[in-house]
């Protein structure tokens, strides 16, 4: 039963993943792409963390971490980067 | 993939599951709105639900299933640092959203930030 739950929650996490890539293909400007390569990210996350509830396993634990520390990089340094054409 | 081992007790793992189901529904839902919302800022709206409350939750169930000191503290730094830095993510897109026309202006009801957008641009008055 509870298997069966976990592994539907995997299959919702995934569904939401391809919403999230499908986002990135298409978004009309590349601040879209940047939200939804956020999205990913913290889809990413809670897979993991799935795997990790699943398995009863806490070895990925540190790949946690450095996903929820660098995540930001990507949209704050896109989204100066706009800022900063418009500027011109 | 999933090998099922039982954990602390029955209670706790029923409590993890369903927390799991809930950040599973809140990430369906964002994906949803991610590919259905008109604008850039209410993709960001719909999508910036389970990047803080979805893995708050979702670091919840992992320590009901394994519950030790050294689970505790690695996640309370994911959690932390998620809370740090996602704001300030979602801020920064917002304003660039803003900035470079990533809303549409004929759905928004009230836009404060024109007043001060077209007060900032105007020369100030003499004192």
């Amino acid at each position: 039963m509870s298997s069966a739950l976990l592994l539907l929650a995997g299959v919702m996490f995934g569904v939401a993943g391809l919403a999230a890539v499908i986002r990135i293909i298409i978004g009309p400007t590349n601040l879209d792409r940047v939200v939804a390569a956020d999205v990913l990210t913290a889809t990413l996350v809670c897979w993991l963390g799935v795997w990790m509830i699943a398995n009863k396993d806490t070895t990925l634990l540190p790949v946690l971490i450095a996903l929820a520390l660098f995540a930001i990089v990507g949209t704050v340094s896109v989204a100066r980067l706009l800022a900063r054409k418009e500027e011109d | 993939m999933l090998n099922w081992t039982p954990g602390a007790s029955p209670i706790l793992d029923v409590l993890a599951v369903v927390l799991v189901m809930v950040a599973a529904v809140m990430s369906l839902a964002a994906a949803v709105g991610l590919l259905r919302f008109p604008d850039t800022l209410q993709r960001l709206h719909a999508g910036a639900k389970p990047q803080v409350l979805g893995v708050l939750v979702i670091c919840l169930a992992l320590v009901l299933r394994a519950p030790s000191w050294p689970t505790l503290a690695l996640t309370s730094l994911v959690v932390v640092f998620q809370m740090l830095t996602q704001p300030i993510a979602a801020h920064m897109a917002g304003r660039a959203a803003y900035r470079t026309d990533g809303l549409d202006g004929n759905l928004i009801i009230l836009d404060e930030m024109a007043d001060d957008v077209s007060a900032a641009d105007e020369p100030s008055p003499p004192r």
